[in-house]
């Protein structure tokens, strides 16, 4: 699903700074993985080059086939559109309906009027939201936030759903109601990686843990934990 | 298509969704186009009213006193088979006077003496068949043998050429400096939208929703914007011009004037070209600059 090969990047700017160094990693079909390591190792970098919110300053990154760092710019939505994204932050568009942001997805990628109705409901049934579908972004709590920015990501059906800290906001039950939803969904086959400082749910899960440090990967355990 | 819907949608949205920004801009738009609308009509009646007087100037050509008629309708022949003459005719003393008396009206009393000796000479009245040809024309019909004098109004024919070359020429420069001025308005307004719709922009770069996707509501905000904005100031400036036109027919009867007709067609085009085509140039420049600069998603 996912192959670093070489990878490095390099921020330019006042003082190079370097986020990745020489990673190599692979990620295959259905895996659910564990991004973990302190501030700054480089977590984000690397589910970041995976959406090609940036490119490889070196080495290869391929997703689903595709080498995304050399991907012309007006193929990009094509491999996003089979990629799901979560934040620590949820980016939800708070004027609209928790049922209008997942059906944005579907909409601004040109699915039909029928597909959009028969998919949203669907998704937020997953994440546990059917009922609360007409309900703004603010009026929900935390965990239901992420769970509608998790419905956006699915929605439109991707093999591979990235999280950045999805749980950073969150308390520890919401946490886990987002974590589970997670799991969930990888039960049904999908890719998932998931950067976190979650020890509680890392140690909980026991999947496969990356542990990055400076920018290098520093262990890649099966059925790991947070901490070595 | 149904992205259209969407396209649509959005863009419209965007504007009754931000009615003051939308007002701000759409009255800037206005103005801007009602100053070049205003100019435009002014300048294609003036162009109307030079190309009326210019097909009016007459060329006089005096003949000798008391030449004998075979003569002067071989001179008409003559004269007629000139290049550059569309039309001839032949004014006698009679006539001549008739003229004089026609013009001067209730004060016929002031000629009656003279009426008994015709002072007035036998004349042609002679047609170019341009203003450009006048001169020539004139030159080659004083070498006429017969005639005594040429006499045409040089100077009302040059100042108007004058006058209409240098309008074409200011009225060009002023259109096309309003109408950058329209591409910044609505670029401007344009590059708010993006800034205040980035959340939903990143969104949806962020799912994949193609580029046209992205811009297409900006560009359709741009071209309703313009599209509105000129036409608004178009419909006002019509409205004007039909109230001075209304007017003009019974105070200045003798002025032409291009009919509302056309003037409605000359504004239809800038609302069009200017409206529409600026509008959607602004906002797609406004796309490329500020779209694409905050990321390199
Ligand atoms: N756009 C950028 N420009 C310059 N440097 C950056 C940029 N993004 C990240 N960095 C630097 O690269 C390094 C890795 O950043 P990254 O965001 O990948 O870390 P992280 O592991 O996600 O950290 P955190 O746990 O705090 O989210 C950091 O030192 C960071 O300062
Ligand atoms: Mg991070």
């Amino acid at each position: 699903m996912i192959s670093f090969q070489n990878v490095s990047k390099l921020y330019r700017g006042k003082g190079n700074h370097t986020a990745l160094q020489n990673v190599n990693l692979q990620v295959g079909k259905g895996e659910f993985v564990f991004v973990v390591g302190p501030s700054g190792a480089g977590k984000s970098t690397f589910l970041r080059l995976v959406t090609r919110e940036e490119v490889p300053s070196q080495g290869r990154v391929i997703v689903g086939g595709l080498d995304v760092g050399a991907l012309r710019p007006r193929d990009i939505p094509h491999l996003r559109r089979n990629l799901g994204v979560v934040f620590q932050d949820f980016k939800l568009l708070l004027n609209k309906t928790v049922w209008e942001n997942v059906a944005f997805t579907l909409q601004v990628t040109g699915v039909s009027r029928r597909d959009i109705l028969r998919r949203v409901p669907a998704a937020l049934e997953q994440v546990g939201l059917r009922q609360k579908q007409d309900a703004k972004p603010l009026q929900l709590s935390g965990g239901e936030q992420q769970r509608v920015a998790i419905a956006r990501a699915i929605v439109s059906r991707p093999a591979l759903l990235l999280a950045d800290e999805p749980t950073g906001n969150l308390d520890p039950e919401a946490a886990k109601s987002v974590v589970r939803v997670l799991w969930e969904i990888n039960r049904w086959g999908t890719t998932v990686v998931m950067a976190t400082h979650a020890q509680g749910v890392v140690d909980s899960m026991r999947q496969r843990v990356v542990a990055l440090e400076d920018g290098r990967v520093v262990r890649d355990q099966l059925q790991g934990a947070y901490g070595a | 298509m149904r992205n259209w819907r969407y396209i649509w949608g959005e863009a419209w949205a965007n504007l009754v969704g931000n009615p003051w920004m939308t007002a701000a801009s759409l009255g800037s738009m206005a103005v801007a186009v009602m100053v070049l609308s205003i100019f435009v009509v002014f300048a294609a009646n003036l162009d109307y009213l030079a190309g009326y007087l210019e097909s009016q100037v007459q060329i006089r050509v005096f003949v000798t006193d008391g030449l004998p008629a075979t003569q002067i309708a071989a001179l008409q022949k003559q004269i007629a088979a000139l290049p550059g003459v569309r039309q001839v005719s032949f004014v006698s003393k009679a006539t001549a006077l008739k003229q004089l008396e026609q013009e001067f009206g209730r004060e016929k009393g002031l000629l009656a003496g003279e009426s008994k000796t015709n002072p007035l000479p036998a004349s042609f009245s002679v047609k170019a068949t341009g203003p450009a040809e006048v001169a020539g024309v004139a030159a080659k019909l004083a070498r006429l043998s017969g005639v005594t004098n040429v006499s045409y109004q040089a100077q009302t024919v040059q100042r108007l050429f004058t006058l209409t070359t240098a309008l074409r020429e200011i009225g060009g420069g002023l259109a096309l400096l309003l109408i950058v001025a329209t591409g910044f308005i609505i670029a401007n307004t344009i590059r708010l939208a993006v800034f205040a719709r980035r959340r939903e922009i990143r969104i949806m770069k962020l799912v994949g929703a193609s580029d046209g996707m992205i811009r297409g509501p900006f560009i359709i905000e741009g071209l309703l914007l313009g599209t509105l904005g000129a036409a608004l100031s178009a419909g006002a400036v019509l409205w004007g011009y039909w109230w001075l036109f209304r007017s003009a027919k019974y105070s200045l009867p003798f002025l032409p004037l291009l009919s509302l007709h056309l003037i409605a067609e000359i504004l239809a085009g800038m609302v069009v070209v200017v409206g529409a085509g600026v509008g959607m140039l602004g906002s797609f420049l406004s796309l490329r600059r500020y779209l694409y600069s905050q990321e390199q998603v």
